[in-house]
């Protein structure tokens, strides 16, 4: 067991997440509130200091912890796959509470919030199968609660949707791919480790196979095995066509809700193709990278297409994050050092992205009750801070350059160009791309248009604009923004293919 | 030192973006009553700013001034010397590809980066005059700055990834200003439109960028001008960034937006819609420009392409030009041809690429002369409006008559202070505006000696002598348009002396009420007027950088050898562009042959508004063409039908089936619901039968 300040640190971290939210049900209603705040703040400084930290020191014997509980081996480690989500994670648990506007039941709320980021936070640190389907579930059961008891109706061109219904769809899906990935786990584990149940669970195992073998299972069940990985973690990515569940749920969960299901849920998907078939099946994407980058490419599509047409924020901005997943999924069937930069690149940028929006969505809708965009215009008069900050998101979500948007558009889709050989492939793969690209030019210019410009809304006379809290986590959220969208090698540089094969021994 | 200034240099105006967004963030609190609310404008006699609103008039000013000092010390230093790069750091790297951010500083940047401190200097002076009555006066400026900054970096990009973070921080703040009085539907539909319009060319950059990227090819502009590396391009990366340069520039046929941007404050028109930003399409493809030299598709030069659209476009807008009446309207036509010929004149090889940068830098002056010339009769126009809106106010609160007070604000809410029909001798009111909209209009016609003439028949004559007929006869027949719809303005606006009569037959507000308002114009204040004046000065000599012969102590071609020095590998043969006499004095001849027309037509009284016989051609270029219809019904039916269609799938097909597939569960789960009533026990059985299996799985196998 090495011991060291920064493997106590980690396993603190999880234990700091189970515990201090605990002390909620001893406090007086109105402090609540205030409560969160501060052990989010704390939460959230703590995971973005180890973040830094294995930043400025990348050296991942470090940043371990090895726990030996009845009689498994238990582990928590910060590498180069994940420190950029402890990151995310620390900022969103820094930010959720301070954009909540929730006012009843406020304890059980906060509690199962920290719960879901409990759940985050451990899956993206641990390395053991066991733990990380407990976390799993962790951060995916609270979801129902927090949506149908504090959720809102949300609407599409078609049709309303209750929270409960809504809630249900997203319990079932993420159900699914839970039960996928457990499925998985077994199957690898009675492949591989055939007579031992105690051992053959942490990701270790299985990657000094790979060192010694070169190969875990033989090709054919390599392919079967990623896609079933691929689909069971799409699930919970937003794969189309699996992610109708995606803007139900974003759209009826409170806004704050939303900001932890777009910024880090979504990110659980996809951090798990990249740490487990990734890494595990790699050979795999040999023949099938090529469906991974057109299944991401639909994504992108669709996903843009469809939000163009909804007249709800929270809806516009959930099929915009389905759109963005698309970069992600590309970047991992592309299988190269760029694509594997910008899967992960993209994973932060989104999250901060949809997060800053989400929070703004929830922001208009506790001023003003409504969240379909015809009945906002010239919010900007009355609400210059938080318009000048969706203006900037919407910028940054649209793919300014110089904002973080950019950086994963760029290089995901030139790995994929790079990866796909046939020229006509080429061709049809970069029209569909730039024609999402157009069409999410076109929804975010409307939506800006829509609730900032033109004449205000009578009824909007004396609104506020934003206070002390939503100004202090949108500033940080944009500065971040804007920080990675310029210096990118803040996570170019240790998140790349070759760092990857190095740390995992390839 | 010189490194630092020079890194420093492009950055300083963004500073000062900061630093203004910092003190409005910790200052200022706008608040407004519902009053104010309720009759929105941005006009007021007194903007009210916690911090005296000079400040930060000042910060930016000082910024863009310390900017240009910078820049002509560089100057100094660096022109006609190597080349040199000041990389700031690398924007991404990996294992054997790098993506660098910097600064390149040659002949090229130096010169344009030259007259783009200067113009932004003279505009933002400008503007301290042009929105002293703007409630939002800080965010102005502000926008002004960042522009400013993204500009440089445009000019000064080392790299395409520099030079697209400059180019979409334009194309962000073009976006902003056009709507920057954003309570207008025009405005911000105009805003809408340039910022989607813009960006559908900048697909293109982004196609170049996809495919230089995954090749693996250096995104350094210097190594993309290296011949070796030119001949292993594959086509779509000049036709990409051939697109976004027309996008930028509006080319026909992506030219819509520009007219309609002119519904953003006239310092903006005049810096971001004339002298800098839609330039820099032009800059885009002499920056780069052997891809296009010798990259061909289907046997036809890029450059031939570039040239062809270039020329249409020169012709199409001045066409367009001469039947608007919204004076703004009409310089951005002119804007657009001036372009155009700019285009034209880089399928000519490096003397080409000469004219069309000369030709950027002198129009960067007398475009801006114009705009702000225009600007200074527009708001001399709104303020006399003002004045007598307040004193009629003033007058009937006396009477407390509110009702009529507000339905005479309303009345007058029509009135457009952009159109030319209203104005009318102004020559009388705005001495020095006459005078310095005359010397713009002079310059842009190409009158010898002002500064358009020298750029204009560089470009004429470098089109004439390379046997490009059709792009010579297109561009010399716009010489004529453009003066005819220059003088067309110039004569209605400040010569003609409008008649009831005439007046009655093109306008709808009272007769009456538009002489008040001539009674009450006054010529604008010193800081918007000596601008003016130094502008029009420079509009009148910046000739000397390029002339055709030695003059004084200035020697012939500083400017042309200077560039050419870039891209000498690409010239050939050592044939020098001659002096062509009979040009000279033809396109003379034409400028006064348009210049008499418009008097001709326009300065007695007139009968008829149009003639019938033209009424036809009238109608297509009062439609422009119908560019803007196919896009409306391309946007209108072709992509919301589609969006529709996916939407449709997603909704009823995807969703219809998941949720076929839980009603059927649902039907079987009904009898389960009794065993298991509650999701958790469920689930959690589930999970119990899951391990169970997988533990007699594990015993099997054993």
């Amino acid at each position: 067991m090495t011991q060291n300040f920064y493997s106590n640190a980690i396993i603190l971290l999880v234990l700091l997440y189970l515990i201090l939210p605990l002390v909620l049900y001893f406090l007086k209603e109105k402090y609540v509130r205030c409560y969160s705040i501060i052990i989010g703040s704390l939460l959230g400084a703590f995971s973005m200091f180890l973040a830094f930290s294995f930043y400025y020191n990348p050296d991942i014997n470090l940043f371990t912890f090895n726990l030996n509980l009845f009689g498994l081996d238990y582990k928590f480690r910060i590498d180069n796959f994940n420190y950029s989500l402890i990151f995310l994670n620390g900022l969103i648990t820094f930010a959720v509470p301070l954009a909540t506007h929730i006012k009843e039941k406020q304890k059980d709320f906060y509690v199962l919030t920290f719960l879901v980021l409990l759940g985050t936070t451990g899956l993206f640190l641990t390395q053991n199968m066991i733990l990380f389907i407990l976390f799993y579930e962790l951060a995916s059961v609270p979801m129902y609660f927090l949506i149908a008891n504090w959720g809102s109706l949300g609407v599409t061109p078609f049709r309303k949707v209750e929270p409960k219904y809504a809630a249900m769809k997203l319990f079932l899906y993420l159900q699914l791919g839970g039960v996928l990935i457990m499925l998985g786990f077994f199957i690898l584990h009675s492949m591989l480790f055939p007579t031992d149940i105690f051992t053959g669970w942490n990701f270790s195992d299985y990657e000094s196979i790979l060192k010694s073998k070169g190969y875990l299972v033989d090709t054919n069940l390599s392919k079967v095995l990623f896609i079933l990985f691929f689909i069971a973690f799409g699930i919970e990515a937003a794969l189309v066509p699996f992610h109708t569940w995606l803007p139900d749920g974003h759209s009826a969960a409170p806004s704050s809700i939303s900001m932890i299901l777009a910024g880090i849920l979504l990110k659980m998907g996809t951090y798990g193709i990249l740490r487990i078939p990734f890494v595990f099946f790699n050979e795999a994407l040999n023949t099938l990278g090529l469906v991974f980058i057109f299944w991401g490419l639909v994504n992108m599509f669709w996903g843009a297409f469809n939000a163009y047409r909804q007249i709800d924020f929270k809806y516009l901005i959930a099929y915009s994050s389905i759109s963005h997943m698309g970069v992600i999924f590309m970047g991992i069937g592309a299988n190269n050092d760029l694509g594997v930069s910008a899967a992960i690149f993209q994973m932060v940028s989104h999250g901060l992205i949809s997060a800053t929006m989400f929070s703004i969505a929830g922001s208009f809708q506790y001023r003003t009750d409504t969240r379909i965009l015809d009945n906002y215009g010239g919010l900007l008069r009355v609400m210059p801070f938080i318009g000048a900050i969706l203006v900037f998101a919407s910028m940054a979500n649209l793919g300014l350059p110089g904002l973080s948007g950019f950086v994963a558009e760029l290089i995901g889709i030139s790995a994929s160009l790079k990866a796909i050989s046939s020229l006509n492939l080429k061709l049809v793969f970069i029209i569909f791309a730039l024609a999402a690209i157009f069409i999410t030019t076109v929804y975010v210019i409307n939506l800006l248009e829509k609730v900032l410009y033109r004449k205000i809304n009578p009824n909007y006379y004396e609104i506020k604009d934003a206070y002390w809290d939503e100004k202090l986590h949108l500033t940080i959220l944009a500065l971040f923004i804007l920080i990675l969208g310029v210096y990118p090698r803040l996570i170019t540089d240790l998140s790349n293919l070759t760092k990857i094969k190095e740390i995992i021994g390839l | 030192m010189l490194e630092i200034i020079a890194k420093l240099m492009p950055i300083l105006p963004l500073f000062a973006f900061f630093v203004v967004a910092l003190i409005v963030f910790l200052f200022e609190k706008t608040k407004y009553s519902t009053d104010e609310l309720k009759e929105f404008s941005f006009y007021t006699k007194k903007p009210k700013t916690k911090v005296p609103k000079e400040i930060y008039s000042s910060i930016t000013i000082l910024a863009i001034l310390t900017s240009f000092i910078f820049t002509v010390i560089l100057a100094l230093n660096f022109l006609n010397k190597e080349f040199q790069v000041f990389n700031l750091f690398s924007w991404v790297i990996f294992e054997n590809y790098k993506i660098n951010l910097g600064f390149l500083y040659d002949n090229l940047s130096i010169w344009v980066s030259l007259m783009v401190t200067f113009v932004v200097l003279m505009i933002q002076i400008y503007s301290t005059g042009y929105m002293e009555n703007d409630r939002d006066y800080p965010r102005f400026f502000a926008y002004l700055s960042l522009f400013s900054s993204g500009m440089l970096i445009t000019v000064l990009a080392s790299s395409l990834v520099t030079f697209i973070i400059g180019w979409e921080i334009m194309g962000l703040c073009s976006y902003l200003l056009i709507g920057y009085w954003y309570h207008k539907d025009s405005a911000s539909f105009a805003a809408k439109k340039a910022f989607i319009i813009t960006r559908l060319g900048d697909l293109g950059f982004l196609l170049a960028l996809f495919i230089l990227v995954s090749n693996g090819i250096s995104l350094d502009i210097i190594e993309l001008n290296k011949i070796e590396v030119v001949k292993m391009l594959s086509v779509l990366v000049p036709i990409g960034l051939m697109v976004a340069a027309f996008g930028k520039s509006a080319q026909v046929p992506l030219h819509v937006w520009l007219p309609d941007a002119m519904e953003g404050p006239t310092p903006v028109s005049a810096l971001i819609h004339a002298a800098t930003m839609v330039a820099a399409g032009v800059y885009l493809v002499a920056r780069v420009y052997p891809m296009f030299y010798y990259i061909d598709i289907v046997g036809i030069k890029l450059v031939y392409i570039v040239g062809f659209i270039g020329a249409v476009s020169a012709f199409l807008a001045a066409t367009m030009g001469i039947v608007n009446r919204d004076i703004k309207r009409v310089l951005a036509y002119s804007t657009m041809s001036q372009l155009g010929y700019m285009f034209a004149a880089l399928s000519a090889g490096v003397y080409g690429v000469v004219a069309a940068i000369f030709h950027l830098i002198t129009h960067g002056f007398f475009k801006a002369l114009l705009f702000l010339s225009a600007g200074s009769v527009i708001t001399a126009i709104e303020k006399a409006h003002h004045k007598i809106l307040e004193e009629k106010n003033h007058h009937n609160t006396h009477d407390t008559h509110n009702s009529t007070n507000n339905d005479n604000h309303n009345a007058h809410h029509h009135m457009d202070p952009n159109d030319i029909w209203i104005m009318g001798n102004l020559k009388e009111s705005m001495k020095i505006t006459f005078i310095t909209f005359t010397i713009g209009f002079l310059a842009l016609a190409g009158l010898f000696p002002l500064s358009g003439f020298f750029s204009k028949d560089e470009i004429l004559n470098v089109l004439l002598s390379n046997n490009y007929i059709l792009f010579f006869v297109l561009t010399f027949i716009t010489v004529l348009l453009t003066a005819f719809y220059m003088s067309r303005i110039w004569v209605i606006s400040f010569l003609k002396k409008i008649t009831k009569n005439e007046h009655e037959q093109v306008n709808e507000i009272d007769y009456n009420d538009v002489q008040e308002i001539h009674k009450n114009i006054k010529e604008s204040p010193l800081n918007m007027t000596i601008p003016l004046i130094i502008l029009a000065i420079f509009s009148i000599i910046v000739g000397i950088i390029n002339l055709p012969f030695d003059f004084l102590f200035v020697n012939k071609h500083i400017f042309s050898d200077s560039i050419k020095e870039i891209f000498k590998d690409l010239i050939h043969n050592k044939q020098e562009l001659h002096f062509n006499l009979m040009l000279v004095l033809s396109s003379t001849l034409l400028l006064v042959l348009g210049l008499v027309l418009a008097i001709i037509i326009y300065l007695p009284e007139r009968k008829r508004y149009i003639p019938n016989l033209l009424s036809e051609i009238y109608k297509v270029l009062t439609k422009r063409y119908y560019f803007d219809d196919f896009y409306h019904v391309v946007s209108r039916y072709v992509i919301r039908s589609f969006s529709n269609l996916v939407n449709f799938i997603d909704n009823l097909v995807v969703d219809g089936a998941v949720n076929k597939v839980a009603d059927q569960f649902h039907k079987g789960s009904i009898v389960s619901n009794k065993v298991f009533n509650g999701l958790f026990y469920n689930y959690y059985l589930w999970i119990t039968i899951g391990l169970a299996l997988s533990v007699l799985v594990i015993l099997f196998s054993k």
